[in-house]
This record gives C-alpha cells, sequence and structure tokens, in this order.
C-alpha cells in the first residue's frame, strides 16, 4: 500500500465521531474532570513511564528532543467500562481522539517545535437517580438524570533547543480552555408532570506554562525532569434556558507539575524506563470547595515500564511494550468524610512502521482498576489506544 | 524511544492492524449511563419541586352568557321531565317543492311514503323503553316559541309517529316510516308552503333524556325523505326521493338554566355561558421557574346534575388578549375534564399547557376561560364558587421547580 494511500487513510479516520477527550470516569463526576493523561499510544503501552521521552506525547517540550523529520500523530481511544456504585452497575463505552499533536525540527535540527491538543480534563457522563418526592400528598417516583459532556483541552506549543550536547531544553505555553455541556432531566413516573429538563454550558480558560530538559547521562541512560505551572482558571455559567442571561463567574486554582523520569537501555533490544508525576491538585481545593465540590488533593502517578524489540536494526517493528501504573486520583469524593481515589493499571502495546517508515501505527491495551478507599464506588475498565502517525 | 531503522514494513502485519482499527471504528457508539446514589456522586444541587395555589384575583372572575344559543349547537335536547331540563325539539325542514325534476324537466309527483330521520348521540344507556314522539306543528311555531307554546302544539291531531330508541343503541340512527294511511298524517297543507316543522318529545318509564345531533354536527343531521311517484313515461325514472335537511332547529326548556351570582361561576346552558378567571402571577413564575404541573380545581357550590351515564366535559382555554367576554381564546392549546353525574366533587383540569404560554417575555394573560361540551347542548349546567366565595372559589395548583444549580465545576 502506498504512502498516498495510507495518508488518506488516517485522514479519512479523522472524520470519524468524537471530540477531543480522554476517557471519561466516575471518579471525575465531582471536579473539573477526569484528569487527561498526555501520551501517545505507544507511552501508553509502556505504563506511561516513557511519556517523559516520547516526541510523540505532551507531557514535556524536552521530549521532542530525539525528532529528527517532522511529524503528525493521533490517537484513537475505546474505553470500555464497568462501574459499581451502592445504587447498581454499569457498562459504559466511549470513543475519544485524546491526542493530537504536530511536530517538526528546525534550523538543521538545532531546534523543535511542536503544537498540540490533548485532554486536560474529561468530564463526560450520564448519571442516572432513581427516588420520590412526595407531592400533592402522594408520592411520586421519578429519575433524575444528569448528562455532561464536554471538559477542558489543553493546547500546546512546545518549543525545544537542542544545542547543548546530549541535552535537550524544552519550553512549552499552554492555553487551557474547553466547554461543558449539561443537561439536567427529571422523568415523573407519574405523566401528569411535565419532565424537568434544564441545561447550561460551563466554560472555562486558563493558562500554563512549562520547562523540561532531557540528558543523556551515559549511552544507557538518559534523564528528563519536567515543571509546569497551570494558572487560575476561570469558569463561566451561561444558562442556555434563559438565552444566556444569566452569567455566573467563578474559578479555581490549577497545580504545580513536577515530573521525573529515568531510562534505561539495558540491551540494544531492552530499555526500561521509570517515572513519576506529581501534582499539586490541593491548589484547587479551596476553589473547588466554594463551588461545591468535595475537593482536591495532590495527586501522584508512578509508572515503569519497557520495550523489547526482537532485531536491533529492526526496532520500530513489532516491539512489545509492557508497563504498570499506579496512581491517586486528584478530585475527591463523599459527603461529609471524603476520600481520594487511587489507580492500578497494567498495560501492553505493540506498533509497526511502514510505507518506508512514514506511516505508523500503535496499538496499546490498558486495564485499569479504580477505586477509593471507604467508598463502594469502583471501576474498572479496559482502555484501548490506537496512535497513527505520519512522518512526510 | 527508539530510533527508527529504514528498513520496508512486513506487508502481511498491515492488514491485521487494519482490521483492528476498523472494529474499533465501527464501534464508535457512546454508552455513558451509569446508575448513582446522591449526593454522594451528583454534582450539583438537586431538583426541588415547589407547589404552590393561586386563586382569582378578587373581583375578576366573572360569568359570560350569549356564546352559543341553543339554535347554534351540534345537538338539541329532548326528555320528559328530567330535573335537570325538561326539554322538546323542534326542527322546521327546507322548503320541498310540488314538483320534482326528471330529465331536466319539472314533473308533478304523487307521495309512496315519507321516512323522518334522527340520530341520536347520547342517551342514558341504562334507561330502557324511550320513545321518541313526532309532531307536525302549525306553521304559527317559530323561533319565537316557548316551551308552554311548543308542549301546547303537541296535541293527538298533530301527532306522526312514534320512534323506537333501542336499548342496546347508544348512538344511531332512528327513523319513522309514514305510508298508508298514516301518510296523510304529514300532509303538507298550504298554509305549510312546502315547510315541515317537526316537534320532538320523549316518552320513557322514567325521566330521562336523549341529544339529537343538528345539521352543525356535520354529519348525522335530520333528514326529511320523501318517496314519490313522478309523472313521467319512463317507468325507470319513476321512482324519485326529496330529501330535505333543517332549515333551523332548536330546543327549549321548561325552566330556564341557572344563572351566575357574584358569588358564582356558571358553564353551560343556552345561551351558552363561560366564565372567565384572572390569576396573580408571580415573577418567579413567570420568568424564572419550570412549570411542571397545573391544574385548576374548580368547586360545585351545588351538586351537578344533567343526564345520567351521559358524560360531559369542562374544556378550558387560555386568552390571547384579555378582552373580557370578548377575549379570543388560545387556539389548539386546552384542558378537559370529563365528568358524570350527579357529583359534588372539584372538577381538576390539567391546563399545564395553558399556563406555560404565560412565561416569558412574550407571555400571554394569566387568565382562563372555562366552558361546557358539548356547549349549548348539555342537560348539565355545573355552577362553581368564585372569588367572591371564598370556600368555593376556583384554584389554580401549580409545581415548579427554579433554575438548577448546575456544579461550577
Amino acid at each position: 500500500m502506498s504512502a498516498r494511500r495510507w495518508t488518506g487513510l488516517l485522514l479519512g479516520s479523522l472524520c470519524l465521531p468524537g471530540t477531543l477527550a480522554a476517557q471519561a470516569s466516575i471518579f471525575g463526576v465531582r471536579g473539573p474532570g477526569f484528569p487527561g493523561r498526555p501520551y501517545s499510544a505507544a507511552a501508553i503501552g509502556a505504563g506511561g513511564s516513557l511519556g517523559l521521552f516520547d516526541p510523540q506525547s505532551q507531557l514535556s517540550p524536552a521530549s521532542l528532543g530525539p525528532l529528527e523529520t517532522g511529524a503528525g500523530s493521533f490517537t484513537l481511544l475505546g474505553d470500555f467500562r464497568s462501574v459499581d456504585t451502592p445504587a447498581g452497575s454499569a457498562r459504559t463505552r466511549d470513543f475519544r481522539f485524546p491526542n493530537v499533536f504536530i511536530t517538526a525540527p528546525i534550523r538543521h535540527q538545532k531546534y523543535a517545535f511542536g503544537v498540540g491538543a490533548t485532554t486536560y480534563a474529561d468530564r463526560d457522563f450520564t448519571l442516572a437517580v432513581r427516588d420520590s418526592v412526595v407531592l400533592r400528598d402522594t408520592v411520586r417516583t421519578y429519575t433524575d438524570t444528569t448528562r455532561s459532556r464536554g471538559g477542558l483541552s489543553d493546547l500546546q506549543l512546545a518549543f525545544a533547543i537542542r544545542t547543548i550536547p546530549k541535552t535537550t531544553v524544552g519550553l512549552a505555553v499552554h492555553l487551557i480552555t474547553g466547554t461543558d455541556r449539561l443537561v439536567a432531566r427529571r422523568a415523573f413516573d407519574d405523566t401528569s408532570y411535565a419532565a424537568v429538563l434544564q441545561s447550561a454550558e460551563l466554560s472555562t480558560t486558563a493558562f500554563g506554562l512549562a520547562v523540561g530538559a532531557t540528558r543523556d547521562i551515559s549511552s544507557k541512560v538518559t534523564l528528563s525532569a519536567l515543571i509546569r505551572k497551570d494558572f487560575t482558571a476561570r469558569v463561566n455559567v451561561d444558562s442556555a434556558r434563559y438565552g444566556g442571561a444569566t452569567s455566573l463567574g467563578a474559578d479555581y486554582g490549577l497545580p504545580w507539575t513536577f515530573a521525573g523520569a529515568g531510562l534505561f537501555r539495558v540491551t540494544p533490544l531492552l530499555q526500561v524506563a521509570t517515572q513519576a508525576v506529581y501534582r499539586t491538585w490541593a491548589a484547587a481545593n479551596q476553589g473547588l470547595v466554594a463551588l461545591g465540590a468535595p475537593g482536591a488533593s495532590n495527586s501522584l502517578e508512578l509508572s515503569v515500564g519497557g520495550e523489547l524489540t526482537s532485531r536491533v536494526r529492526r526496532t520500530t517493528q513489532f516491539p512489545l511494550r509492557v508497563g504498570v501504573r499506579y496512581g491517586t486520583l486528584p478530585f475527591l469524593i463523599g459527603e461529609g468524610p471524603t476520600s481520594q481515589p487511587h489507580e492500578v493499571a497494567v498495560s501492553v502495546g505493540t506498533g509497526a512502521r511502514f510505507a518506508k517508515q512514514r506511516g505508523g501505527i500503535d496499538l496499546s491495551l490498558e486495564r485499569v482498576w479504580r477505586s477509593a478507599s471507604g467508598s463502594d464506588i469502583s471501576e474498572r475498565a479496559w482502555l484501548l489506544y490506537t496512535g497513527f502517525s505520519i512522518r512526510p | 524511544m527508539t530510533a527508527p531503522t529504514p528498513r520496508p514494513a512486513r506487508r502481511r502485519a498491515v492488514p491485521a492492524f487494519l482490521a483492528a482499527v476498523a472494529a474499533l471504528s465501527g464501534a464508535c457508539s457512546e454508552k455513558l449511563l451509569t446508575p448513582v446514589n446522591c449526593p454522594e456522586l451528583c454534582p450539583g444541587g438537586q431538583i426541588v419541586v415547589y407547589d404552590t395555589v393561586l386563586t382569582p384575583i378578587a373581583g375578576e372572575d366573572s360569568t359570560f352568557t350569549g356564546y352559543v344559543a341553543a339554535n347554534q349547537s351540534t345537538g338539541f335536547l329532548v326528555s320528559n321531565n328530567l330535573p335537570a331540563a325538561d326539554a322538546r325539539g323542534f326542527v322546521r325542514f327546507l322548503r320541498r317543492s310540488d314538483t320534482v325534476f326528471v330529465t331536466d324537466t319539472a314533473r308533478t309527483y304523487t307521495i309512496d311514503s315519507v321516512k323522518i330521520s334522527l340520530t341520536i348521540d347520547s342517551r342514558d344507556s341504562l334507561q330502557d323503553g324511550i320513545f321518541l314522539l313526532l309532531y307536525k306543528l302549525p306553521p304559527t311555531i317559530d323561533s319565537t316559541a316557548t316551551f308552554s307554546e311548543l308542549t301546547a302544539a303537541f296535541t293527538p291531531e298533530a301527532f306522526l309517529d312514534t320512534v323506537e330508541v333501542p336499548d342496546t343503541l347508544l348512538n344511531g340512527r332512528v327513523s319513522a316510516l309514514l305510508s298508508g294511511e298514516t301518510l296523510a298524517r304529514v300532509a303538507l297543507v298550504p298554509a305549510d308552503s312546502g315547510v315541515l316543522r317537526l316537534g320532538v318529545a320523549l316518552t320513557a318509564p322514567a325521566a330521562t333524556g336523549v341529544r339529537i345531533l343538528t345539521v352543525r354536527a356535520g354529519t348525522g343531521a335530520p333528514t326529511f325523505q320523501t318517496y314519490v311517484h313522478a309523472a313521467v313515461a319512463d317507468t325507470s325514472l319513476q321512482q324519485q326521493t326529496i330529501t330535505r335537511v333543517p332549515s333551523y332547529n332548536t330546543y327549549v326548556t321548561a325552566a330556564p338554566f341557572p344563572q351566575p351570582t357574584p358569588t358564582t361561576l356558571v358553564v353551560g346552558g343556552a345561551p351558552s355561558a363561560r366564565a372567565l378567571m384572572r390569576f396573580p402571577w408571580p415573577s418567579v413564575l413567570k420568568d424564572t421557574a419550570e412549570i411542571i404541573r397545573a391544574t385548576l380545581e374548580l368547586v360545585p357550590v351545588t351538586p351537578i346534575e344533567g343526564l345520567p351515564n351521559v358524560s360531559s366535559s369542562i374544556v378550558v382555554q387560555g386568552i390571547l388578549v384579555d378582552l373580557g367576554a370578548k377575549s379570543p381564546l388560545v387556539p389548539d392549546v386546552t384542558g378537559t375534564t370529563t365528568f358524570t353525574v350527579p357529583t359534588s366533587l372539584p372538577q381538576p383540569v390539567e391546563v399545564l399547557k395553558i399556563v406555560k404560554l404565560w412565561q416569558g417575555s412574550t407571555a400571554r394573560p394569566p387568565a382562563l376561560f372555562a366552558m361546557l361540551t358539548p356547549e349549548a347542548s348539555s342537560f348539565s349546567v355545573p355552577i362553581f364558587g368564585s372569588s367572591g366565595n371564598p370556600a368555593y372559589q376556583p384554584r389554580l395548583r401549580i409545581e415548579y421547580v427554579r433554575p438548577y444549580q448546575f456544579a461550577l465545576p
């Protein structure tokens, strides 16, 4: 198949329905949304441990260092979840494009830049509650449905400097923006009562700056670090019901991000990596509590993974990537006593290049367990990432 | 990441990837519904339902009469000493010519027989043995005839025929066929000018009544059919039928229908009465609330009488502008409740669709018009309390919710 046909296939795939968002979760309901992970499908396969070194991931601008040619990539995510709450269980599924990134080296590869978009927080959910209320001296049962579609996207302009030997320094400017379309509906079993249907749109804007660096310590060891600050998020609610006449403003803090990682080339066929990402989401706690949410706590993500190839000269053809990840989730749940959810994930992936290395596909499958101590809420998910890339 | 090496791909691997991508792409349909418990997993506030009861503005509720007269209704009433209304019917048919056109020529004719047909619209389904009594009335009986004048004309000499209303007939057509010796009873004399004036009375073992359709009902109008033998040589053209429908029909009652007082609201009767009620309309309901149910409750001050086992309906409509008795009604948006007699229960009418028209910047006046159907041809005339009678005044019960407090986030 020619490169032109592959290009057509990839462009056609872009027409699929979906929005720029990552996986939703029941643990993203009581906050700005479920935090996105700005990784490519290949990095996910290694548990995210390669995120600070992967030029197709958007965690750090310094990861643009290995870039030799321009590339465009995007990731398709299929999310299949089983959710257990005290009110019942459900199986859900949704499909998203959580990562789009265009990168290119400039000035004889002394510099590189990247423009991309990824999910900052995903707030896709539909919640159903069965309850009753006494009206006209009669118990009336009803079903409340709260639906949210949208979240926050992280638009990034990244720039990497590779003039220092064995070192890449990256800078990135982030625009965090998005709209959340909310619908609340109550349908009574007694059809004498009309259904309540109210909607609103919530828009959020924030800015962020990131500085990252990657240095080859030796031929076998590379280290990377990142510091990022996201500034206050400003929130506006426009009520669609009254033609936007009602507008409420609010804000909450966004976190610092501190990340560090090491890449170890154990053999020419095997490399392993470990990564830690710490976000000070507690900065958002006061603002979120003031807005009625249970609050937020700092989050930590730890991941370990590796990539094993079969031949030294064909490292891009069907490598085996495996990884494991543990993380705490920033947004608390519960009324009164709150608890911080956490998640554990294992992943496996592979990929291939074709059309004279101009096209590439990566597949990763991640199994995730999420729960919160002291709560009866948990979920399990299969996350299937498919990454596409084009190098002109 | 591993540096790429310039080697061609294994082509057989590509279809596998394509299949995986296609499978994933083809399944792109969301399913996110999850059962949860509140408030632990519910963002934002709760939907709270508020309940309020509005009563008409004092003195701003009235009864207006004269909308539909008895002769304008879709039916006329006939009864025998029914307490709700003792009624007699009167039908005046279109003039019957003394010639009939056959092959474009007016021909004289001789009458073979006459058939008078009426359509029963409603009757007491539990009352057996109902018969309609038909009378040929003199030309002196016209639209101004009173009950006593009409009944005085129901003499044995004017008697035409008895029409049985079968006990199994809930509604449908009944007829009287006059021929032979009885044909002379329906013969039109020169003073009749070719017009048959028909009086209708009723007899039954107990007091009861029927409602008979008129020409305004669209179908089922009374008919006066004359089967004639035309003076024409062609025997196949000799038998002709002359059919006449009413030019006028009405009914009269022994006692006038109840009239409103300052403490009552009346709907129904003939000429029909309608009740207009104006309500105070708080700004929270006009501008902010989402109304989920609105019920108008009309409280009878006396038990509602009428024809047993026959239902009537109270229809409520909004108004486009408030012009009092002549306020134009909002078309196609109605609230209806159906009742059977006797009853003393408050009559609830669901008026949510009407009340929603009272909201927003182009709101309609917060007023309701109540009327009875079938209008001007029902034995029932409900009398409800007005704002002048607080214990029986109308109540507009509204349930609504305020704007939902969506989570931020």
